[in-house]
């Protein structure tokens, strides 16, 4: 016998709350999953209009901006150097230029600031290191003059080292004036050096020679080197897997590997039309942002072959540098034209102060959109994107040079001997080899 | 320059005199050939180009300078010195053939290359073996069902309990003459003395013979606590399996025991405990069956959390679990009964707790009787397996009728126990009867208490039922009826000519002409045969084959990835996500995040020092805690043995040590 004693469902106050009686038997909701999939329809029609990624640009530089620092203590400074040999630092909350720094002659290769933030270092094709106080910008605190230009600088995550990369990769101490130790093997130009920040005594550099070679600072030899078929530009390291990283290639694709297994990348990401020129890692090592010669920027999942976003304006050029903030929320990107672009990490994210009834009604749209994320009509327009003209056929030119290659190859393997034209995986074809 | 190059012989090599001589001759003989050659045609010069190896191979000459022929014996040098003899070249002789003697050659170091790589390999396998211990944590945080961002929180801190009473102060002036006068009581127990003040001070003013009692008496009794306490710490680590069993079947026989007194003394207490050992079994077996609680389901599940394939076995057996309880619910309390009679049976028949046992069946009944019945006439008791019965019926009389006749023997059975006390008997039989068969003929139930009869009865009801329909539907053609129908619907559904022509355009008269042949054929738009329908071989089945096109498009065709079965995917859909559908608690769980970040923090890399030697610090920690509380212990003991020598002589006191050392 149903009945119902009226105090336990009428409020007494206009604050009381009301437990609900709920019937949860799945037999009494026939329309349950009719019901939830309109709901992720509707979720993921909002997270499309709602997707407005771009931020607001920092301009101010007088010529293309070769490098981007994100602090290693303060969240909202950043530096970034340009081609006139300027650095300047912003303040990304505020979005403005604190200062400008005329540091180099020539362009400033790279930036890279000490972990508990008191001073950065900059490097120039003027051949000089300089260190930087943050408390003064009027001189540098202390220069060296190296011996060759030097391309790329990064700290070491705990010590007082830092690594340069040029003719050959070089570890420093803060306090001398001479590298501790030159790493040198085959290639005669480093793009690109970088620590691991977990397990701190590694560190990985990008050679000319299209490789990619692993030191440790502990010994006194390189590791390991892998040739790749084209050059790699940039690389980095997950900073929640201490033996995984990135490398941004120049055949538009980005390369994941593990330093164990270096004879095939575990993971190849696919989508840019032209050579990757940066990546970035998030600080939760989930995803990372990638700036590339075609003018976008895009955004994958670490364990994903595709981009999960990509962002474009009308205005921005070739990108040099990219980097994800530290709180993970914002990617930032510096390009030829002079600019910064400040970029939602999530494009359809809500800024400002979210209410916790917001809060689990976004989270339960979130669940929605996964669960029904293979669902045909919401795969359609979680997918859908508007893509810039020269990216759009690009693209599907890509694609028809692919397949033609793949159709060459099925012909030649069904006109030749069983046997004598071997599949290889996409995989294994880009490692030319390994070097011990 | 390049001439001079050429003209450098290439090695410099003393072995190779005779060749170049043979090389010169040979030269010339070319050369002799070709002046014969072109005595007759045009001369021509070809000029063969050289090139200079421009370095110096090292490693060649170095080598073959070493060679073993080539090399200087130590006593070879000394034979110079053969014609001045003297005692000290003697003496450097002897000296020589002694270094000779104990002479251990090494090896010759690797070239540099060669010794660089096998440094590289050696320091990179290093590197990827300690690099590899990050895999179990990468693992975690790769399966983790949420990050909390940043991942270093400071870490929990555990007070002990010292530690927490430490930081309450006394506040107001109240406080703290209450806790004065607390301190300055004299029944404190100080940390360093096993007695308060006023004990001692009550022992001392006693007569030495008493005290001396009054002590031991203490000590006994703190002897036996402390050797109760050691038994117990001693015991409760044994992890042999095999000894927990033993204990295990030492309480049941206890209790056994225990039982049977307590028949003989209190038969009221008796009964109920019986019930309340029934009722638990039961509990244990609706609970633990299928359950996961096995020790193989325990290692699966300690897997689970970093292998998707165990989960999924896990998973299986939970369905299997379900799938089983719901379908045969009767075959399982058939079993759970069976399973009750082995048990039975695997006890011998002379101890003293089967007579109990068996009184069980006859006895139990009586106090479960009722509420099966019970459950039996009231549909919202009835469980899940009893509630599909009903349903079944119409499809399977043949299960219906084995439920009757299981619940005819039940019936016999209350009769038998029912004859004790006959005032229960009737109304228990009536309720069953009206239950079990249709209520048409209960009269006919009652006066043939034989089952076979009542399934004639049934049987014949069942053909009388089938004759009744037929009459009632005699007019009625269903089946051109519904030829009919399908024709229609083939009929709408075939593809049909568009005609555009309009009737009076084009023409010179008005209305009511025919429209030209030729016009028409123009006009009319035949359509594509259309594909065979799928019922078209079945006369007996209408497929509609627009229903779905509205909704195919919404639906998934292909299993997506990371699935392995339909099913798989379809549990997943099936599961709700929202409040409506949810209590609160499994709503959140549910839709939690992957990955949750604070505003405004930063998230560091992943910290070595953090991750791995926190562990080991609260390790340490833990067994220096550990050692304190044995030295603790320790400290204690020796506090006794400084109290017992307050009374007792040394010798005494020995024996104890040593006993306590033997118990520790």
């Amino acid at each position: 016998m149903l009945c119902r004693n009226p105090s336990d469902y009428v409020r007494e106050t206009k604050k009381d709350i009301v437990p609900v009686q709920r019937n949860y038997d799945p037999d009494l909701h026939p329309f349950q999953v009719a019901r939830e999939y309109t709901r992720a329809m509707n979720a993921v029609k909002m997270e499309r209009i709602f997707a407005r990624p771009f931020i607001c640009s920092l301009d101010g530089h007088r010529d293309s901006v070769q490098c981007l620092t994100k602090h290693s203590t303060q969240l909202s400074l950043l530096l970034s150097g340009s081609c006139d040999g300027e650095i300047k630092l912003w303040n990304v909350a505020q979005r403005t230029c604190q200062a400008t720094i005329p540091a180099h002659d020539g362009f400033v290769r790279d930036i890279c600031v000490i972990p508990d933030g008191t001073a950065f270092y900059s490097i120039g094709n003027d051949k000089l290191i300089k260190r930087w106080s943050m408390d003064n910008y009027d001189a540098p605190a202390m220069t060296i003059v190296g011996k060759h230009v030097f391309t790329s600088i990064d700290h070491h995550y705990k010590n007082s080292q830092y690594a340069t990369s040029g003719e050959n990769v070089s570890l420093w101490d803060e306090q001398r004036a001479q590298p501790l130790q030159s790493f040198k093997w085959g290639a005669d130009s480093h793009a690109k050096v970088k620590f691991n920040p977990i397990e701190t005594t590694v560190l990985a550099s990008c050679a000319a020679d299209r490789s990619i070679i692993l030191y440790d600072t502990r010994q006194s030899v390189p590791l390991r080197k892998i040739t790749l078929q084209m050059n790699s530009s940039s690389l980095a390291w997950n900073p929640l897997e201490a033996f995984v990283f990135t490398t941004a290639n120049e055949d538009f694709n980005l390369y994941s590997f593990d330093i164990r297994y270096l004879q095939r990348p575990f993971n190849i990401h696919k989508d840019h039309v032209a050579a990757v020129i940066d990546i970035d890692y998030s600080p939760t090592g989930k995803e990372f942002v990638s700036g590339s010669y075609d003018k976008t920027v895009r955004i994958f999942a670490a364990d994903k072959g595709h981009s999960r976003d990509i962002y474009h304006t009308k205005r921005m050029q070739h990108i040099s540098c990219v980097q994800w903030t530290a709180d993970n929320k914002y990617v930032i990107s510096g390009s030829d034209e002079m600019c910064l672009r400040l970029w939602k990490a999530k494009a359809s994210e809500k800024l400002g102060v979210i209410r916790d009834r917001e809060a689990e009604t976004l989270e339960y749209n979130d669940a929605l959109k996964e669960k029904f994320a293979h669902f045909p009509k919401i795969k359609r327009i979680a997918r859908q994107r508007n893509l810039p003209k020269h990216v759009y056929h690009a693209k599907r030119e890509h694609k028809t040079i692919q397949e033609s290659q793949k159709r060459h190859e099925a012909n030649a393997r069904a006109n030749s001997k069983p046997g004598s034209v071997p599949f290889v995986s996409e995989r294994s074809k880009v490692i030319l080899k390994e070097e011990e | 320059m390049e001439n001079d190059f050429i003209e450098e012989p290439v090695l410099n090599d003393d072995d190779d005199d005779e060749q170049s001589h043979s090389h010169s001759t040979k030269q010339k003989h070319d050369k002799l050939i070709d002046s014969i050659v072109h005595l007759g045609g045009k001369k021509r010069k070809v000029i063969i180009r050289k090139e200079p190896i421009s370095i110096p191979n090292n490693l060649v000459a170095s080598t073959q300078t070493s060679s073993a022929s080539k090399k200087i014996k130590s006593h070879q040098l000394l034979s110079s010195l053969k014609k001045t003899s003297s005692v000290q070249i003697q003496t450097l002789k002897k000296q020589l053939a002694k270094v000779n003697k104990h002479q251990a050659v090494l090896q010759q170091p690797l070239q540099k290359p060669q010794a660089e790589k096998a440094e590289r390999i050696a320091a990179y396998n290093q590197e990827t073996k300690s690099i590899s211990k990050w895999d179990p944590i990468v693992a975690k945080n790769r399966t983790a069902e949420t990050l909390n961002f940043p991942l270093k929180n400071g870490g929990v801190q555990f007070q002990t309990t010292d530690e927490f009473v430490g930081k309450f102060q006394t506040l107001s002036s109240l406080e703290k003459d209450i806790a004065a006068i607390l301190q300055s009581s004299s029944n404190n127990i100080q940390p360093n003395s096993l007695l308060t003040q006023a004990e001692k001070k009550i022992i001392s003013k006693m007569d030495l013979l008493e005290a001396k009692q009054k002590l031991n008496e203490l000590k006994r009794m703190r002897a036996l606590i402390s050797y109760q306490q050691a038994k117990f710490k001693r015991v409760g680590k044994i992890k042999s399996k095999k000894f927990r069993r033993l204990v295990r079947k030492d309480r049941q026989k206890q209790e056994e025991k225990d039982l049977k007194k307590l028949s003989v003394e209190n038969p009221d207490k008796f009964l109920e405990r019986l019930e309340h050992l029934e009722r638990h079994r039961i509990e244990e077996r609706s609970t633990l069956r299928h359950k996961n609680s096995t020790k193989w389901a325990k290692e699966k599940r300690l897997l689970s959390k970093f292998n998707t394939k165990a989960r999924e076995e896990i998973e299986e057996q939970l369905k299997l679990g379900k799938h089983l309880r719901t379908k045969q619910a009767q075959d399982e309390s058939d079993d759970d009964d069976d399973d009750e009679d082995e048990d039975e049976d695997a006890q011998p028949a002379s101890k003293p707790g089967v007579g109990i046992q068996k009184k069980k069946p006859i006895e139990i009944p009586l106090i479960l009787a009722p509420s099966q019945i019970e459950a039996e006439s009231n549909p919202w008791l009835t469980t899940t397996g009893s509630a599909v019965l009903p349903a079944s019926e119409y499809s399977k009389p043949n299960e219906v009728r084995n439920e009757d006749m299981s619940s005819s023997d039940s019936d016999e059975e209350h009769e038998k126990e029912n004859d004790e006390n006959p005032s229960q008997n009737e109304p228990i039989e009536n309720t069953e009867s009206y239950g079990v068969t249709t209520a048409t003929k209960p009269v006919e139930h009652l006066t043939m208490p034989d089952s076979m009869k009542r399934i004639e009865i049934e049987l014949k009801q069942t053909e009388q039922h089938q004759m009744n329909i037929q009459e009632a539907f005699a007019d009625d053609d269903v089946l051109a009826e519904f030829e009919k129908e399908k024709s229609d619907i083939i009929d709408h559904d075939r593809p049909k000519a568009i005609d555009l022509s309009l009737p009076g355009w084009g023409e010179w008269a008005g209305s009511g002409v025919p429209v030209n042949k030729r016009k028409k054929r123009k006009f009319l738009i035949q359509p594509k045969p259309a594909p065979p329908r799928r019922d078209i071989h079945l006369h007996h089945v209408i497929i509609n084959e627009k229903a779905d096109q509205k909704i195919s498009e919404h639906r998934v065709c292909d299993l997506p990835f990371p699935f392995a079965d339909v099913e798989q995917f379809e549990s997943l859909v099936q599961q709700p996500l929202g409040r409506e559908w949810n209590p609160e608690t499994a709503y959140r769980r549910l839709n939690q995040p992957k990955i949750r970040t604070r505003i405004g923090v930063r998230i560091e890399p992943l910290d070595k020092q953090d991750v791995f030697f926190k562990r080991h610090h609260s390790k340490r920690d833990n067994s220096s805690l550990d050692f304190n509380l044995s030295n603790n212990d320790e400290d204690k003991s020796t506090a006794d043995v400084e109290q017992d020598s307050l009374f007792d002589n040394e010798q005494s006191q020995k024996k104890k040590f040593k006993r306590k050392q033997k118990t520790n």
